[in-house]
């Protein structure tokens, strides 16, 4: 008969993980640097143009956007979005030995994704601020250079504060969506693959 | 029948593991029986392509064996899921490697401490026993230094005492002298037969170090995937063909 002893579930509580994930972001700095300025770019750009929107809806002339800036603002997203999967390919690639050792000492699957999502979200949620904080002088530049700076200030504090919940949400989903498939890839890998892996 | 009067912590019945490649069949093993008792430091011996790793990962539940069964305390491995496997490898098999292995942005207690979480440790405990653990291998000073603040050696310590944890049944070693000069090889032999004899844990290293025949109670001599001879240390008559590869004999 098999062992007597009852096998139990391993486990990698979230606060630990989160430990180690600030690890790996602030001892990869210049990866990380890099990663969130891809999201900062597009970040920017839309809070610019949604603060913009909101103090020409107030002057009450239409107060629309033009397409062309729609337009650059999705191509932002689509550049940002490359930028963020090819980053964590890469970090995916670099750790992958990382990741066999990890499922050694008892990691599942699902602690892997934990993992590197968790990375994910973090440098989403920098990216999302850091984004907002440049699109409020930018926005005051361009809406002084196109009418006057009195109409920024008819902006309200709710306006700002939605806005910035605005940028940080999308950037977080941009950054975790992103993340996902090489994450996932990387977590299903066998151990024995996973540690004769050499970059 | 209780695991402690049991005698036999890892049991290999006729391991086959082959590897196709186009048209080619690799026979990494081929028909691997062995039976380790508790407590017993076995070595695998045999030159680089005679398929030890893949036996490493066969035991260590790293990898599935294409043919055949393998036993860690009377478990069959195979009929594990995911989750299960992942428990025998967090507080049953204790893994040490070649490259050490450390994950490098945490520290050596960190390090050691890492699989006690997985297996739900709480945090007191954790640090009780992995400054224990450092202090044991002689690192008791060198608790908050990253892997790169270590030479090989320590940091195969570090290994050690990771892989000593969660008190497994039994520890893997492959190739763990094999990125370590001659001395400190010899020094983390040492470590391994000590911790084998202090903690009764059983100790299987897969290698092709000679030093390590000295500590060993018995030698597998692994050739072409097939154990060609199994001896006891004082059995071992060592000819020079053995240290030749297949080529030249």
């Amino acid at each position: 008969m098999a062992s007597e002893e009852k096998m139990g579930l391993t486990r990698f509580p979230l606060d630990e993980a989160f430990k180690l994930v600030i690890e790996n972001v602030s001892r990869r700095l210049a990866r990380t640097a890099l990663t969130v300025s891809g999201i900062v770019l597009s970040i920017a750009f839309y809070s610019t143009l949604m603060m913009t929107a909101k103090a020409l809806s107030k002057l009450g002339e239409g107060g629309a956007i033009s397409d062309y800036y729609i337009w650059m603002m999705i191509l932002a997203f689509i550049v940002s979005a490359a930028g963020i999967t090819n980053s964590v390919i890469m970090s995916v690639t670099e750790r992958t030995q990382e990741i066999g050792t990890m499922k050694c000492l008892g990691a599942l699957d699902i602690h892997i994704i934990e993992l590197f999502l968790l990375e994910s979200l973090i440098v989403g949620a920098i990216g999302g601020v850091l984004g907002f904080i440049i699109g409020i002088p930018a926005s005051y530049i361009l809406i002084s250079y196109s009418f006057s700076s009195d109409v920024f200030f008819t902006l309200t504090i709710r306006d700002i504060l939605r806005v910035m919940a605005g940028s940080i949400l999308i950037s977080i989903i941009l950054s975790v969506v992103m993340s996902i498939y090489p994450t996932y890839k990387a977590a299903k890998l066998n151990p024995a693959d996973a540690l004769r892996f050499i970059v | 029948m209780s695991t402690l009067s049991y005698p036999y912590t890892v049991e290999v019945h006729g391991v086959k593991k082959y590897y196709y490649m186009g048209q080619n069949v690799v026979k990494a093993l081929d028909g691997v029986d062995l039976k380790i008792l508790r407590g017993e430091y076995v070595s695998i011996m045999g030159p680089s392509g005679s398929g030890k790793t893949t036996l490493f990962n066969m035991v260590g539940g790293l990898d599935r064996p294409t043919e055949g069964k393998v036993y860690i305390d009377e478990v069959d491995i195979a009929k594990l899921d995911a989750y299960e496997l992942a428990w025998l490898r967090c507080r049953k098999i204790g893994y040490i490697f070649q490259t050490f292995n450390l994950i490098p942005v945490l520290t050596a207690l960190e390090n050691v401490t890492l699989p006690m979480i997985f297996a739900g440790l709480g945090a007191e405990e954790r640090y009780k026993k992995g400054v224990e653990l450092l202090k044991r291998v002689g690192l008791g000073d060198r608790l908050n230094h990253k892997p790169v603040q270590l030479s090989g050696g320590q940091q195969q310590r570090v290994a050690i005492a990771r892989a000593l944890a969660n008190d497994p049944s039994i520890v893997l070693a492959d190739e763990p002298t094999g990125n370590l000069d001659l001395e400190t090889g010899r020094q983390i032999i040492e470590l391994l037969k000590e911790l084998n004899r202090e903690k009764n844990v059983t100790v299987m290293t897969a290698t092709h170090d000679l030093k390590m025949l000295d500590v060993s109670d018995r030698i597998a001599w692994l050739r072409d995937g097939k154990i060609i001879r199994l001896e006891k240390r004082a059995e071992v008559k060592l000819k020079v063909y053995e240290l030749k590869t297949k080529e030249e004999k």
